[in-house]
């Protein structure tokens, strides 16, 4: 189990170095949102690097967890925030934003052990946030032209089906080996659908002005 | 401590289908999407067809229109002012025959004056039809009672005309399709509705000019489609959507039509 499940994810992370190069070579033809959504996966693949390198030292790597959550919040709701042009969803933004880093500010600086294990709250509370602005989005585009519409339908399928398998990331560390990795396992095909949706987008956004670009 | 082993393999169960129940929500979600966009563009396509076929039929009725006010005034030409110019014409080389009695030179010469006469008389009328002078100088009011003068002149109707607006003549462009809506409400009425009385009332209203409009004639059915795209119902539109306003019918047969529409 634990062979498929470095294969699985290791298929995961070079789908997302593959979307960071394609995104990175469009860089300059996308909008606001696309150089957005470039650094995110940026940082993600250096958050996931930097945890990999620590795991193979066999150092504890369970706070990069935070930044990989909150760095993920972070850049998406801006992505999100970028591609919203009503007023009131821009404001729920900053408030969603704001609201969600005095929380959890609050709640680190009551109990900082939770530094070093999953945060549950954390989890659900950046998803959750992450998930209606998705939700926002989708609504906004049933009356506009579709754009980034794959990405946004990854984000969903990888945040509903995710966080379930991360509230349960310390209680794995009390299961045995075996039946952990099952988990883990589900988690990295998750990432991988998502990746392939990353891809798609890339594919049906910019492949074809490449084309266009050469005649 | 260690979980059961036992508990194990259920937990890991039920940890893999609340993930797989969540994914499966997710996937509803989107299909709702989808198939809600799918509508509601198809709806939106819909009505942009409504409206533009709205449209060609507006510039349909306009350009039928300009051709029959053509041939109105190709008409009026011929009939009434070429037809005499041609017979001052033929006078005219009459007068160049030698040996011309005193009283018949001053016959043909009486011939020319009276029918050049009606020629220039004709002329102003057409002039007159085509663009009231009153109007043009004197804005949208004097124009108006001078349209309500020619109808009660011609003793098949009385209009009665009231006007609560001071209307500026900088407008003037624009109330000429006032004038317009007006005159063609008024030709409707007496040509259609047979109508005895008519009311023709201009009052302010939020800012703008409302104006209110009735007769006691036969009426029409409002909600007939033959009616709603008669040239006639499509000009009327065409000029209140060109003036930003709004209209509204109001007839029954037997009962008079009330039209307010404003500017």
């Amino acid at each position: 189990m634990s062979y498929i499940w470095h294969l699985i994810a290791n298929i995961g992370y070079f789908l997302l170095f593959v979307n960071l190069v394609l995104f990175s070579i469009r860089l300059g033809t996308g909008g606001k949102a696309n150089k957005i959504f470039t650094v995110y996966l940026l940082v993600i693949l250096v958050i996931q690097l930097i945890s990999g390198y620590l795991s193979s030292l066999r150092i504890n790597n369970l706070f990069l967890s935070h930044f990989y959550f909150l760095g993920q919040f972070v850049f998406l709701s801006l992505f999100y925030k970028s591609l919203f042009t009503n007023s009131l969803q821009r404001k729920i933004i900053n408030i969603g934003f704001v609201s969600c880093f005095a929380i959890l500010g609050i709640q680190y600086s009551l109990d900082s052990s939770l530094l070093f294990k999953f945060n549950l709250f954390e989890i659900f509370l950046t998803s959750f946030i992450l998930i209606i602005y998705s939700v926002f989005y989708f609504y906004n585009m049933l009356t506009a032209k579709k754009q980034f519409y794959y990405i946004n339908i990854g984000i969903m399928l990888y945040l509903f089906g995710s966080t379930i398998l991360f509230f349960v990331g310390n209680l794995t560390a009390l299961m045995s080996a075996e039946m952990s990795k099952i988990t883990w396992v589900a988690n990295a095909l998750l990432y991988v659908i998502y990746q392939l949706f990353i891809s798609f987008e890339w594919y049906k956004t910019f492949s074809k002005k490449a084309v266009l670009t050469l005649e | 401590m260690k979980i059961n082993p036992a508990y194990e393999k259920e937990l890991v169960l039920i940890i893999l289908y609340s993930s797989l129940f969540f994914i499966v929500v997710a996937i509803v979600l989107i299909v709702f999407f989808y198939y809600s966009r799918k509508k509601i563009i198809q709806k939106e396509v819909e009505k942009r067809n409504l409206v533009i076929q709205h449209q060609r039929e507006q510039l349909r009725a306009v350009i039928i229109t300009q051709e029959e006010e053509r041939k109105r005034i190709a008409q009026d030409l011929h009939d009434d002012i070429s037809s005499k110019l041609n017979i001052v014409s033929l006078n005219s080389y009459l007068l160049n025959t030698p040996n011309l009695l005193e009283n018949e030179i001053s016959e043909i010469t009486n011939n020319i004056i009276d029918l050049v006469g009606k020629a220039l008389e004709n002329t102003r009328r057409i002039a007159h039809d085509l663009l009231p002078p009153v109007f043009d100088q004197f804005g949208l009011n004097a124009g108006v009672e001078e349209l309500c003068l020619e109808f009660n002149s011609s003793k098949a109707v009385q209009v009665i005309y009231k006007n609560e607006v001071e209307f500026d003549k900088n407008d003037n462009d624009r109330h000429l399709h006032v004038f317009r809506i007006l005159q063609e409400l008024m030709n409707n009425s007496l040509r259609h509705g047979k109508a005895k009385n008519i009311s023709v009332l201009f009052e302010s209203k939020n800012g703008g000019v409302s104006c209110n409009y009735s007769d006691d004639g036969l009426g029409f059915d409002v909600n007939s489609q033959e009616n709603k795209n008669g040239l006639g119902m499509k000009n009327i539109e065409s000029r209140v959507d060109l003036l930003n306003g709004m209209i509204t019918f109001e007839s029954e047969l037997n009962k008079g039509i009330q039209v307010v529409f404003n500017f």
